[in-house]
Order: C-alpha cells, then structure tokens, then sequence
C-alpha cells in the first residue's frame, strides 16, 4: 500500500476531473479525519455497530465491484 | 401507520427501506430507475429535480428522506442544486418532516473530532455546495415552512457498497486483485468509517423521533483506523473466512 504523492495527483488531475475533486478534499485524507457522534448516542440511544462486526459483514459477502 | 418516502435507491437508501419496511412502516422508494415493488416496499420512478413530478410520486408522507446521491463527484454544482431545492419544496408542499443523509464535507479542514455543532467552514467547491444546501433547508425550518433534519456520516463501509462510492471499498477490490493499492493522502491517518446500516439506523431515528428536527446529527462509528489498519483488518478477515 502506497500513498499517491499530491504533486502527481495535481498533474492527474488536469486531465481526469475526478482527480481534481480528490485534490480539493485532500484535508480529509492527509490528516485525522474523525467524526464524533457522542450527541445522538445520548439522544437517541444509538451505538455505532463495532468494528470487528463491520469487518465481519463486510467481508461476507462476495469482492465489492 | 406513517407512510415513509424514500428518494435514492443506492445502498443508503435500500437499507434504510428495508429497516422501515421491517419496523412495520409504510414505504415507498422514489428513484431515477424505480423497480419491481414488493409488499413491504413501493418503487416509483422520478426525477428528483422535477418538483412537480416528485410531489406527485410522493401523494401523503409523514416523513421524506433524501437519500440521493448523484453519482458523478464532479457534477455536483449542477446536479445538487435542483434536487435539494426540489426535495425540500416536496417536503414544505407534503408537510413532511424532511431528513436529508449529508457528509462531513461542509466543515472543510477539521481541528479536531467533528461534531454537529462544528462550524459549516469549508471552502472547497464541493464543501461549500453541502454547507449551502443544509443553510437554505435550516432557514426553511426556522421560517416556519418546513421541518428538516440532517444525519452526516464520513465514507462508507459495508457489504454491497459499491467501489464507485467508498474509497475504502475501492482500495480492497485492488488488493483482493493482487495490485498495490495507491491510497489518497496519508495511508497512516486515522479516519473514521461509517457503517451503511448505522446510517439507516439513524436516519430512521430522525425521522421517526420529533427532537431531531431543526438540526443536524452525526451517525455513531466505529473508532477511526487509518486507511492501512482498516484495510488490513478487511483483508485479514477475508483470508480467514469460512466458505459459505
């Protein structure tokens, strides 16, 4: 696994739009990108399905397409 | 029994049907395609940006959920605009309670864990789109014209998420072909990743529960992994799976 450099990304991105719309969020990608639902687990009694059982479902089914 | 309005047929808007569908609601799913209509769950066909045709598909609903999501990242300046101006318009007309499924990219940049009291800052193209869109649909609610709510969730993960919506999903067909996986930004970076069946849970506790009216809310996930972990935690798990 390997992280595309932006400087190539940039370059990708003047002849593939969806590149350039990677470029515009790379802040979601470069650094922490956490989301914090303490509000509605208080409120609505909500709680996130661990993530070993998110692994689990998601590899159950067949390679995503 | 209240009568549930789906509009979007992807893997949000499916899974939330069938939630509603099996907590004993009437549904109904309005999508560009429509489909074979069962006895939990109505298709129609509509054009979402067609507020006419799309008060018209919906008839009565208690509750209106956008679940949309046009598919071409960058078309969203053009595609957004008229189908959240439709579905909120269908909603002031229907006097339904409208929850949209938002993103995080409204806040832009973060400093920290996001909530949904985090400043709408982001100045990118597609940021600043979602951060309008949430504006004109709370100042409807705060005009008195409508009810609206929004649930914001970070990418995806889940079976039946297509490659095409998650980088996350995208990455894994690679690796499972045997191919070095080339990760956006920082393979290192802890992100969150959220669950499409929490996203239904929670959508239809917003549109099932009057207090989550006026604002939005961030659907619970998991502890964050960066993409390595998670990706690493997806990959193991498959080698070990039990056929069938």
């Amino acid at each position: 696994m390997s992280g595309v450099p932006w400087p190539v990304l940039r370059a990708v991105g003047l002849a593939v739009p969806v590149m350039r719309e990677v470029v515009d969020i790379r802040h979601q990608w470069d650094a922490p990108f956490v989301l914090d639902a303490t509000e509605t687990t208080e409120t609505f009694g909500l709680r996130p399905t661990p993530w070993d059982d998110v692994v689990r479902a998601t590899t159950a089914t067949g390679v995503p397409v | 029994m209240a009568r549930h309005v789906v509009v979007g047929k992807g893997p949000v808007g499916s899974t939330t049907a069938r939630l509603l569908a099996e907590q004993g609601h009437e549904v109904l799913v309005l999508s560009r395609s429509g489909g074979p209509s069962t006895d939990q769950v109505g298709h129609r066909a509509v054009d979402a940006g067609d507020v006419e045709a799309l008060t018209g598909a919906i008839g009565r609903a208690d509750v209106l959920y956008n679940a949309v999501n046009p598919p071409d990242h960058t078309r969203w300046t053009q595609d957004w605009p008229p189908i959240g101006a439709a579905l909120l318009d269908a909603a002031e007309r229907t006097g339904a309670l409208l929850v949209t499924m938002g993103n995080l990219y409204g806040y832009g940049r973060p400093t920290g864990p996001m909530t949904a009291s985090s400043p709408l800052a982001a100045t990118d193209v597609k940021g600043r789109l979602r951060a309008q869109m949430w504006r004109d649909a709370l100042a409807a609610h705060q005009a008195g014209r409508v009810r609206v709510t929004e649930a914001r969730a970070s990418d995806f993960v889940g079976p039946g998420v297509p490659s095409a919506q998650s980088h996350l999903m995208r990455q894994l067909a690679t690796l499972r072909r045997g191919r070095r996986a080339w990760v956006i930004g920082d393979p290192d970076a802890v992100h969150s990743w959220t669950y499409v069946p929490d996203v239904a849970a929670t959508l239809v506790a917003l549109g099932t529960d009057e207090r989550s009216a006026g604002r939005a809310w961030h659907v619970p996930t998991a502890p964050p992994r960066s993409q390595r972990q998670a990706l690493t935690d997806l990959l193991r798990r498959w080698a070990h799976r039990r056929p069938g």
